[in-house]
């Protein structure tokens, strides 16, 4: 008796695989490329979701022929490349951190809309799967080797997609150019006492400015300079981060203030591409290419 | 002896310890009980898909889960607010091997406080925290779903605090004072601690 294809094998020696195969090639080599707009994302998904788990589960029957049953393998398949391609368009943290472990690269754009290409492509491969299941196809040379150019191509596809470059986007922590560490925000000192100030940055700078400032702002009260070179770093190994410290005394009269510190740039900032913190930082005060300063803080002298 | 008794005694030492360290540092060493108290349990809504599960550094499951808000160490978190928490395992991983991802990210100053200078904030890049070790977590989700996680290292970390340890680095208001003084020490002047707020 004569053998037949497995279903997963039927539909990718088909015409419509190859189609599918032809467009997700295509749109990554030359689409994207040229266009660059929504279609194009959603080409690559589409296709890709439909094709690579029958290829998957083509594979995992040569493999196991015999052992699971194909089914099994076909829900087994769709169910985590479904989950793996929601995940990387859930948020950018989890696709670099999926390209890197997967791909060695963080090529990879996190896109919300994308998910719902999932529902539709699981449905489509539900369709695909049992329209194929009803027919029998009987193994052929011809279509042997149809098999076998599908199974590559596929391959060669995913590869293909999995390692276009269309944008770096390093993961880093961006910290605040200076964080206030000490005082603590609303703190109370008595008037003339020392006031000590921890303060942690990651930034190269010549030189460090307190400036206070009375209630409503304006013309700053008070300025402290201080020379880069007469402070000593220090390291914190709870957080790894270096911080300085200072203590002065403040003769000021009772009431409350505001404080800030300000650093003159050396060079330019490592982190002086977008941020959330940068942005929040950009509403309260300064920021530009050669200095940059901590949020305000309120302390009150009694 | 009976629970009533430990727990009178837990009580009185408790007090006494207490009484103790107030007359030196009070609004930083009560400051850093109630925030050792805050880690040891948390509870929080999330969205995302599948069951996870965390004892220690290991983490197995399928899903992935982003918190929208929560209460952890003391503060709010989630999407919602400006700490974000996400983590996602597929099968089995921890920090090193396997799949299993995680951040505790920050946005603005006030997260720095409660979450940086606490030592509780952490990238995927960056080694487990100390305390995860300790921590029992269970995700589990459906588009929305719930966290729910209590950490024994946490526990340790809020009784031995009583006695002046601090195993998890996170007592940042002492760890500052002590800064404070050496600094001032320095300069011989002579050393007050803050005033309470």
């Amino acid at each position: 008796m004569q053998q037949t294809l497995s279903n997963s094998s039927k539909f990718l020696s088909s015409p419509i695989s190859f189609l599918l195969i032809f467009l997700w090639i295509a749109n990554d080599h030359i689409w994207k490329a040229q266009f660059h707009n929504e279609i194009t994302g959603k080409i690559s998904d589409i296709t890709g979701l439909i094709v690579f788990p029958f290829f998957l589960t083509a594979i995992g029957f040569i493999i196991n022929y015999g052992t699971l049953k194909e089914k099994t393998l076909f829900v087994f398949t769709n169910l985590t490349i479904a989950t793996l391609f929601s995940v990387i368009n859930w948020s950018q943290d989890w696709n670099n951190w999926i390209y890197i472990n997967c791909f060695g690269n963080q090529n990879g754009t996190a896109d919300k809309t994308d998910l719902l290409c999932v529902p539709i492509c699981l449905l489509a491969n539900l369709y695909f799967y049992k329209r194929y299941s009803a027919k029998e196809i009987l193994v052929s040379p011809k279509r042997k080797y149809l098999h076998i150019i599908a199974i590559t191509l596929s391959a060669l596809a995913f590869i293909n997609t999995s390692t276009s470059v269309e944008k770096i986007q390093p993961e880093e922590f961006r910290l605040n150019p200076i964080l206030i560490a000490r005082p603590d925000n609303q703190d109370i000192y008595m008037v003339g006492e020392d006031i000590s100030f921890i303060w942690y940055t990651e930034g190269i700078f010549k030189e460090f400015q307190i400036y206070t400032y009375n209630e409503f702002g304006g013309i700053p009260l008070k300025k402290t300079s201080l020379q880069v070179s007469q402070l000593k770093k220090h390291f914190d190994e709870r957080i790894n981060k270096y911080y300085y410290v200072h203590s002065e005394k403040f003769s000021l009269p009772q009431g409350y203030y505001r404080l800030s510190i300000l650093g003159t740039k050396v060079s330019q900032w490592k982190n002086d591409e977008f941020s959330e913190l940068y942005t929040h930082i950009n509403e309260n005060r300064c920021e530009d290419l050669k200095i940059s300063c901590a949020n305000f803080i309120w302390i009150r002298l009694k | 002896m009976d629970s009533f008794k430990i727990m009178r005694f837990l009580f009185l030492t408790v007090v006494v310890l207490l009484l103790i360290n107030c007359s030196t540092t009070q609004k930083n060493f009560a400051g850093d009980r109630g925030n050792d108290f805050g880690d040891i349990a948390s509870i929080s809504f999330s969205s995302g898909l599948g069951l996870q599960i965390s004892t220690g550094t290991i983490s197995t499951g399928i899903g992935f889960h982003q918190t929208v808000i929560g209460f952890k160490n003391s503060y709010w978190f989630g999407s919602l607010t400006c700490a974000s928490d996400m983590h996602a395992t597929f099968l089995v991983g921890d920090d090193k091997q396997g799949l299993h991802f995680e951040k505790f990210g920050i946005c603005n100053e006030e997260y720095v406080n409660h979450y940086l200078f606490r030592n509780k904030a952490y990238q995927s890049t960056d080694p487990f925290k100390k305390n995860l070790y300790g921590r029992v977590k269970i995700s589990a989700a459906l588009l929305i779903g719930a966290t729910v996680e209590f950490n024994f290292y946490e526990l340790f970390d809020f009784i031995v605090g009583f006695w002046g340890y601090d195993p998890l680095d996170d007592d940042w208001n002492t760890y500052y004072e002590k800064i404070i003084q050496a600094e001032k020490a320095k300069r011989n002047i002579h050393a007050q601690p803050i005033k309470s707020k």
